[in-house]
């Protein structure tokens, strides 16, 4: 969400108003309603007009009509503009976008295989999330859930029709290094990876369509489920959006807090995958010292919030109560405590010849391929493509605070790694600043008992610790949402893991597999 | 090529300085549970807790008016009210614990100052009736008292800092 | 009796062996017999010491890495120090199920464990814990050494192959041919010692050192070296743990194998170690020699010592990939394994 978007509609898109075209204006940037017919060529003019990156693409079941629902965003200008696609209800059918953004690929699946629309000319749609012998399609609104106890059979993949030489095997979804549930389907010449095939959804439990169900204010504990090691850094995109549906601003101090806590949150996302990466190539003693560190700040985070791991301390409108007593105090011990800490895992990783052996030109992704593919966070910076949407598309207080954007260019693991430790020492940055910046003042806005936003959708959208995450809500005026939808960067990075491995060897498929940072939490929903 | 072994030898030897550093001269920082336990912050999102009020019927300050159910999330809690206007208890509460996400919902929607949540993290059990709490056991004497709503946002930085609505 | 434990202790005699031999002979009974007798007790102790010196090292590594890593390691079994974690463990392990799986080569996935397990029982025949404390005086000692302890590598791909899974049977190659590449400086770095001692026997190895340790001597430090990391690599510890780390796509040799012929791979590991630093202290740090104290706990205090530097780069280092292994063995260690043969021979025919 950005004050930077006009209301107006840019120039350059007016010209497509036209039959079966509608150019609106709306509070997140200009909204353009087209038919199926007629959608490429908006896309061709959009991409012309420089809106290289896909930010969101889904589908809205209800209210009535069925639509695909996509967003993009101009990374020079600093627009958005939102497509709203009406398809039919019986045989719901959209031509691809992936030749405009090829990030659409596995976006499309997913709407494949929770609404049931095909996209003609996506060359791969099978369904991503569900198994392919699943019936029906769960997020639409008539959809009667199977019976549970009517076990699916398994489908494996077919090993027959490889060409000579070539072997599959099969990584997960019980794996140690697969960091959650996910299964790997490698075709393997020797030691070479020609192709990977990732196997997503064991961890889907149906977040979306749960929280359909529930109250505004109920979902925010299910987001917490989502990015699992994040805490608060998942509940902001929610309350983001649902406060830009009431029109409701947090109090300044209720934002310092947020930031605070959120940049405790991605220290500490950053600390596990750091040492869950380094016990992947070996260096077991570093995964413990990150865990050591972790718990001084999740100690930070149990004393203001209660929880430690699954906080759900955002509300729509602020946070509900203040800091303790005592706490900026400690918190700044903390980031004192951690910079000479971080000093030693550059001594015992990235300034080390073994590591920087395993690490370096493995799992290159060129910064050409960054926004084509929707690729964000620290594996864009990585790459050399400096978007860091706390800059780029500020939210809360970040314009008032000083802080750098980690930068590589190689674009490999080293380069992740070298993006992240410095991710975390701007983390600390911020939070000491933030703290000075403290006031006393309420921590929560005057919202109405029962949240009940007029009908609308918007936006929320953070730079999580993972990349570029954010939250589309879709309110029919009942004081349940009608759709909820959360863009998750871990899915869209994960895209790109084929393209890293191609080529690459099996020993380092676990290494770029890590390096890529993912949660199935927010993978699967 | 010289010059790149000897920098990477001093690489190694400096990972391994840090390694003999911690293990010299840092403390451990696990604790051998259960002798030694680790004693949570106040505001610890543990077991629930029904506030006692002997005047009352029922002994609790809670008059079962259900909004903690409500906003379950969970759908966790159940709620069997008795008696009518000042004498309105529960007769029966029930909270499914194997479901609760311990968001602290129901204790934010508490307006009666009843339902709070203690520091006690040791509640497993080895059957999932083992998970379901009634009454009594919410109640029970001795146990720690908790925090509820007002009592949370009551607990701030310095007087004089604002609460908040 | 408290002469005979002296004796016993100072190592300097046989003080056991003497007495009873001529005790026996004086009865006429026949030497053989003795011979045979005599060689069941040594091999009893050997196992005997082994295997509590694996119960010892496991429990070391535990509490070690534990320490390295700001954690406790075993506190509860066996008191507040966890002695007794490592017998549980085995007690555990021997209580498994004995699983051979379908379609594998029965002969070679029994004998496999064994054939990894049972060098290190056979090269402490030739080594020395103190002047008559060993079983066998061979004049070829280093040499028997060297040879029985390359057996492994045939254990680890018989496992593999054994197994019928392709995992295991890559797991199995790699890990052979990373022994055969870092097997070759090893044996180079011993010869630069045996130059520097003009003698294949182990205890005319240490006795060379009376005047001061060969590690103090810089021509031999280039060996020393090259030996340490070459031992690491020979048993399989991390920086070089690629064949059998849990965290990597191919799971090892020993991926089919559970219960007590899990518990001999990994207790073979473990007294590997024993004896790689047992025969890096013979070799370099002066055997048993030492002043005040009896020289068998000499021994055992340097072997420790080396075996707590393992144990220290162990969890520091990051594992190296198989390809970058094979290349750090042969074209880096090998040359440099080789420069320090040349120093070493160049300062033992000058005479030091």
């Amino acid at each position: 969400m950005s004050e930077a978007t006009t209301p107006l509609v840019p120039a350059g898109l007016a010209g497509l108003q036209g039959d079966a075209v509608t150019v609106a204006a709306g509070p997140q940037g200009a909204v353009i309603t087209t038919t199926p017919e007629r959608l490429p060529e908006v896309c061709r003019r959009l991409r012309e007009q420089g809106f290289d990156y896909l930010a969101d693409f889904t589908a809205v079941s209800h209210p009535e009509p069925l639509r695909v629902v996509f967003r993009v965003w101009s990374t020079t200008a600093r627009q958005f503009a939102q497509v709203v696609v009406p398809v039919e209800q019986a045989q719901p059918v959209c031509p691809t976008i992936t030749p405009f953004w090829p990030a659409a690929a596995w976006q499309e699946r997913e709407v494949w295989d929770l609404f049931g629309i095909r996209f003609a000319g996506n060359l791969d749609l099978r369904r991503i999330l569900l198994p392919e012998n699943w019936p029906g399609h769960p997020l639409l609104a008539d959809y009667q859930a199977p019976d549970p106890n009517h076990l699916l059979p398994t489908i494996e993949p077919d090993p027959s029709n490889l060409p000579e030489g070539q072997t599959l095997i099969n990584f997960g979804p019980q794996h140690p290094s697969t960091h959650g549930v996910l299964r790997l389907v490698v075709t393997l010449a020797g030691e070479e990876i020609m192709a990977v095939d990732p196997v997503l959804g064991y961890l889907h439990r149906g977040i979306e369509k749960l929280a359909e169900s529930r109250t505004y204010p109920q979902v925010i504990p299910y987001t917490d489920r989502l990015d699992y090691v994040s805490g608060v850094l998942n509940n902001w995109p929610y309350v983001l959006a649902v406060e830009s549906l009431l029109g409701v601003t947090p109090p300044r101090r209720a934002e310092l807090i947020r930031v605070i806590l959120g940049e405790l949150a991605r220290i500490t996302s950053h600390l596990v995958w750091l040492g869950t990466f380094a016990n992947d190539v070996g260096a077991t003693s570093v995964f413990l010292y990150c865990f050591r560190e972790r718990e001084r700040a999740l100690d930070l985070m149990e004393e203001v919030t209660g929880a430690r791991q699954t906080i759900s301390f955002f509300r729509i409108g602020g946070v509900p109560y203040d800091l303790p007593e005592g706490f900026a105090e400690r918190t700044r011990d903390f980031t004192r405590y951690l910079r000479p800490r971080l000093d030693e895992y550059d001594a015992l990783l990235t300034g080390n010849r073994i590591f920087i052996a395993r690490a370096q030109g493995v799992g290159v992704l060129k910064g050409a391929d960054v926004l084509p593919w929707a690729v964000s966070g620290p594996m864009a910076r990585a790459s050399g493509v400096a978007i860091d949407l706390r800059r780029s598309d500020p939210y809360s207080v970040y314009p008032e605070i000083d802080f750098a954007v980690a930068l590589e260019k190689e674009g490999d693991l080293l380069a992740r790694t070298r993006v992240r430790m410095t991710e975390m020492r701007e983390s600390a940055r911020i939070i000491e600043q933030a703290l000075e910046m403290l006031e006393p003042g309420p921590v929560l806005a005057k919202v109405p008992r029962q949240i009940k936003p007029e009908p609308g959708a918007a936006y929320g959208r953070i730079e999580s610790a993972r990349g570029d995450y954010s939250a589309f809500v879709v309110s029919d005026g009942t004081p349940k949402p009608a759709r909820v939808r959360f863009r998750s960067p871990s899915f869209a990075n994960l895209q790109v893991l084929p393209m890293l491995c191609r080529g690459a060897k099996v020993a380092d498929l676990i290494a770029i597999l890590g390096g890529v940072d993912i949660i199935l939490g927010e993978v699967d929903r | 090529m010289l010059r790149d072994v000897g920098t990477g030898i001093i690489s190694i030897f400096k990972g391994l300085r840090v390694t003999i550093t911690n293990w010299l001269a840092r403390p451990r920082v696990t604790q051998a549970y259960p002798r030694q336990r680790r004693e949570p912050a106040p505001r610890y999102r543990g077991l629930f807790m029904l506030r006692a009020d002997p005047e009352r019927p029922g002994g609790t300050r809670c008059t079962a008016c259900g909004l903690c159910a409500q906003a379950c999330p969970a759908r966790v809690i159940t709620v069997e009210p008795e008696g009518q206007g000042r004498e309105r208890h529960p007769a029966r509460y029930r909270m499914d614990l194997g479901h609760c996400l311990f968001c602290r919902l129901c204790v934010e929607a508490c307006p009666f100052e009843a339902l709070a949540m203690t520091t006690e993290y040791e509640i497993a059990g080895y059957t999932r009736d083992d998970t379901v709490w009634e009454l009594p056991e919410l109640t029970a004497a001795g146990r720690p008292a908790g925090m509820t709503q007002k009592e949370l946002a009551a607990a701030n930085v310095a007087p004089g800092e604002g609460g908040e609505q | 009796m408290a002469d005979f434990i002296s004796r016993l202790l100072a190592g300097q005699d046989s003080a056991v062996y003497e007495p009873l031999r001529s005790w026996w002979l004086a009865h006429g009974w026949p030497p053989l017999v003795l011979h045979a007798a005599w060689a069941v007790v040594m091999a009893a102790a050997v196992t005997a010491w082994i295997l509590l010196s694996v119960l010892i090292l496991v429990w070391l590594e535990r509490k070690v890495s534990g320490d390295i890593q700001s954690r406790l390691g075993p506190a509860r079994v066996g008191g507040r120090f966890g002695l007794l974690q490592t017998a549980a463990d085995a007690l555990k392990l021997l209580l498994k199920e004995d699983l051979i799986p379908a379609g594998a080569d029965r002969w070679l996935f029994v004998i496999a464990p064994v054939v990894v397990f049972v060098p290190a029982l056979l090269v402490f025949v030739a080594l020395p814990f103190a002047r008559t404390w060993v079983p066998a005086d061979l004049d070829i000692g280093v040499l028997y050494i060297i040879a029985v302890s390359s057996l492994p590598a045939l254990g680890m791909v018989m496992a593999g192959w054994g197994s019928n899974n392709k995992y295991s049977l890559l797991g199995g190659m790699r890990a052979a041919a990373q022994l055969m590449a870092y097997e070759v400086p090893l044996v180079v770095a011993v010869l630069s010692v045996t130059a520097m001692a003009g003698s294949l026997s182990t205890i005319s190895i240490v006795e060379a050192q009376r005047q001061g340790w060969f590690i103090a001597n810089p021509a031999l430090w280039l060996p020393f070296l090259v030996f340490f990391i070459a031992a690491m690599a020979e048993i399989n510890r991390t920086p070089f743990d690629l064949a059998e780390a849990e965290s990597e796509l191919v799971a090892g040799y020993h991926t089919e194998y559970s219960g007590m012929r899990f518990a001999l791979f990994f207790l073979g590991e473990y007294a590997y170690l024993f004896f790689v630093c047992a025969l890096g202290t013979v070799l370099f740090l002066g055997g048993w020699l030492g002043p005040v104290l009896p020289p068998a706990l000499w021994f055992v205090i340097k072997t420790y010592a080396l075996i707590l530097a393992i144990m220290w780069v162990r969890w520091t280092l990051p594992r190296l990939r198989i390809d970058q292994m094979l290349g750090f063995g042969w074209k880096v260690l090998l040359p440099a394994s080789l420069v320090g043969l040349v120093f070493a021979a160049f300062w033992a025919v000058r005479g030091g």
